[in-house]
């Protein structure tokens, strides 16, 4: 968006109607307009008209801003007839010149006295061959589009209050910042798209998918959510049980350290626990001998029913041998050998039709026989080694038997043992808290044998579970794979979920190019302007941050002047702007960044010298046009100085006063032009004058 | 890895794209500009037109 002209019609202080066309760089790089005004004479307001004409709003620097009528204009005209105040803004982009009109039509009703009768808002824009056609067809659509341009909650960064713009750098900026720089630098439309992508329309898709009017996959998908809240229901009791055998543990060793403390039970108390050691022992123990019992059970077990095979095997062979069907009397390839030379190994010719020919067929049909020998054999040899495996298996399930059985009756004595010991503990000889103890003790162990055998149930139903859900699972991917239309809001949905990813990989590396980018250009600011050892940043939420080193860390400044502050923030509106001009362009046929100006009212208001000329040297190098309105105070030689090259456009806005005596002239260029103007009128205004 | 660079931003974007399908890439385009005409928006509502897309591109 380049601003190219504004029209103000008795706009505040301006009567009648002023207009003032703006640089644009076209001329050898002067992309800065300047506008002089004393205080009082509408620098405020004309920042505002730009405003008040793209949003029909005005900042909140602007006193009495439902009062927009100019006070000479209203005071001429009659009561009971309309007073109307009007700005109209061109401006180019991309796709041509378009020209915004905003009026606004009172009825005067009294001496000071007004009622609003309307608001209207007209949008035109030139297309390229000259013709300046209307703009949508509803006021509201042309306020949608001209916020397309430049949407209204960003407007605080292009149009600003020069004296407050450290309110940009302030914490309570912190949001307006961040959706400002996503904004303007296109990184929200990839948040967006990979939000609506993620969530509504997935939602959707599945939610399509659901209601194919396949009333089996829907059954099936309820039949699974069921399931999944059945799985939540089983973890949480298996969850509970496992606490409760946790406490009951704590429990029982709390009472059998009572136990050890009691002098008659210390030796009870100390058997028991060895016997419980020797248990455990054995009980491990057991576990492998049983794990390496099934290893070998799955590995050989067939052995144990393979008697019969290896007998019929061996009788088969033992026939064989017996009809002298094995071991064969002649080799296939001899004979075919005889038959291809068609000669005998006594040199005799054998030739077909021959009695030795047919002879020679008739053996080489029975030479089949040999390949069987060949396989009896092998057989023969294999049926030996199995019988010798099944052996050893034999002998080795009767050695896992043997000491599975040791180990058994062995934790079976221990067991025993601990029974007695558990009664000698419990026996009334021991007093009657010994007795109450063991008792307890016994309570305990039994509720938590109860609540070991709720969790190996809990197990089971939660793997029970994790059974039906697997297929229903399988069942719903089959279902729906059956159903063509579900098979393809199947591929649209993964589809959707390829491109959210996409769009967010994307995202994620512009958000990172944009803040390093920004990051670089506001240090390089910065360090040009500054006269302290700060260093400015911004953070990865797009946060302006002064630090400076303490001990050799980075360490927030706090504290910062306004003045310092204001250069963070116009280095940062500054930086904003050259990066959306760097990004101009179209990405994935979006047209991505885009021309700025910045509108700055007093912007060198509260700023040191030093601070003046460099922000009035690099402000005009970052954007694409400036305008600047200042009064003869801001106006100094430093900043003169460095914007002088940039200057395409320059005005004052010539106040006229009643006072006599007022008069002012102002020195620009070299020349003095009016500043002030005393005039025999009662009602002040304003003139713009191109100087 | 963040890019360096403007051309290095390019190459890691380009390397994202060629991940896609060519419909998925129509799907991309579609979406990041509906999103962009919307962007001025607080609550865009886009859900449809994008469904519109979605059901056009994959078929």
């Amino acid at each position: 968006m380049k601003l190219v002209s504004l029209s103000i019609t008795n706009f505040r202080q301006f009567y009648s109607e002023q207009s003032c066309e703006f640089a644009t760089g076209s001329e050898g790089g002067r992309v800065v307009t300047v506008f002089h005004g004393y205080n009082g004479s509408g620098k405020t307001a004309l920042l505002n008209a730009f405003v008040w004409c793209l949003y029909g709003e005005t900042t909140k620097d602007l006193e009495a801003p439902d009062k927009l009528e100019n006070e000479a204009a209203l005071a001429e005209a009659p009561v009971g007839s309309e007073v109307s105040v009007s700005a109209c803004l061109v401006f180019d982009r991309p796709d041509g010149r378009y020209r915004i009109r905003r009026t606004r039509v009172s009825v005067k009703e009294g001496v000071s006295q007004i009622r609003r009768k309307s608001e209207s808002l007209d949008l035109f824009r030139t297309n390229e061959s000259g013709e300046m056609v209307s703009v949508e067809d509803t006021e509201a659509k042309r306020q949608k589009r001209i916020e397309q341009f430049l949407p209204r909650s960003l407007y605080p960064f292009f149009f600003f209050n020069g004296e407050r713009v450290e309110r940009i750098a302030s914490p309570d900026a912190y949001d307006s910042v961040e959706l400002g720089v996503k904004t303007l630098l296109d990184i929200a439309i990839y948040e967006r798209g990979e939000k609506h992508l993620r969530t509504q329309v997935e939602r959707e898709l599945t939610a399509s998918l659901q209601q194919l009017g396949d009333v089996e996959l829907q059954r099936v998908a309820k039949e699974l959510e069921d399931l999944d809240e059945k799985k939540e229901a089983i973890e949480e009791r298996l969850a509970n049980h496992q606490t409760n055998v946790q406490e009951l543990g704590v429990d029982i060793g709390i009472i059998e350290g009572k136990q050890e403390k009691i002098q008659e039970l210390a030796e009870l108390a100390k058997e028991r626990e060895r016997l419980r050691e020797d248990e455990r022992k054995l009980g491990v123990e057991l576990i492998d001998v049983q794990k390496r019992f099934s290893m070998v059970l799955s590995k050989n077990g067939y052995l144990a029913f393979s008697e019969g095979v290896l007998s019929e095997t061996e009788r088969l062979i033992l026939d064989a041998r017996r009809r002298g069907d094995i071991p064969a009397k002649i080799k296939p390839q001899f004979v075919n050998d005889l038959l291809s030379s068609k000669i005998c190994i006594c040199g005799t010719e054998i030739l077909p039709g021959t009695a030795g020919y047919d002879c020679l067929v008739k053996w080489r049909d029975q030479t089949g026989l040999a390949d069987l020998e060949e396989q009896l054999s092998y057989t023969a040899a294999a049926v030996g080694r199995l019988r010798e495996r099944r052996n050893d298996y034999r002998s080795a399930v009767e050695q896992f038997c043997k000491d599975i059985d040791r180990l058994l009756r062995a934790r079976q004595a221990v067991k025993s043992s601990l029974a007695v010991i558990d009664e000698k503990l419990g026996d009334p000889s021991h007093g009657e808290d010994a007795a109450r103890l063991q008792e307890h003790l016994r309570k305990l162990q039994r509720d938590r044998e109860q609540e070991k055998a709720e969790i190996i149930v809990a197990k089971r139903d939660l793997d029970a579970n994790e059974e039906a859900q697997a297929a229903v699972k399988k069942k719903i991917r089959t279902l729906q794979t059956q159903s063509e239309k579900g098979a393809l809001i199947k591929r649209q949905l993964e589809a959707v979920d390829h491109v959210a990813d996409a769009i967010a990989a994307i995202g994620k590396l512009q958000k990172e190019d944009v803040r390093r980018s920004l990051d670089e250009s506001i240090r390089l600011i910065w360090n040009d302007a500054a006269i302290k050892q700060y260093t400015a940043s911004v953070t990865e939420d797009y946060r302006l941050l002064l630090s400076k080193q303490i001990a050799g860390n980075d360490t927030p400044v706090v504290g910062a002047s306004t003045g310092e502050k204001q250069v963070l923030a116009l280095s940062f509106v500054g930086s904003l702007v050259k990066k959306a001009r760097e990004n101009f362009g179209k990405v994935h046929g979006v047209q991505v960044g885009g021309y700025y100006p910045l509108v700055m009212d007093s912007p060198f208001g509260s700023l040191e010298d030093d601070y003046r000329a460099k922000v009035a040297d690099w402000v005009p190098r970052l954007a694409d046009q400036v305008i600047v309105l200042v009064s003869k105070s801001q106006w100094r030689a430093e900043v003169e100085g460095a914007m002088k090259d940039r200057i395409g456009k320059e005005y004052v806005l010539e106040l006229h006063t009643s006072k006599e005596g007022s008069n002012r002239d102002i020195e620009i260029r070299g020349v003095k032009v009016p500043y002030v103007v005393s005039e025999n009128d009662p009602n002040e205004k304003t003139i713009i004058r191109e100087v | 890895m963040a890019p360096q660079s403007r051309e290095q931003l390019k190459e890691q974007v380009r390397a994202v794209l060629l991940a896609l399908t060519e419909p998925e890439r129509k799907l991309l385009s579609a979406v990041l500009k509906l999103e962009a005409e919307n962007l001025y928006l607080e609550r865009p509502r886009v859900k449809e037109d994008i469904i519109t897309e979605v059901r056009k591109v994959i078929v």
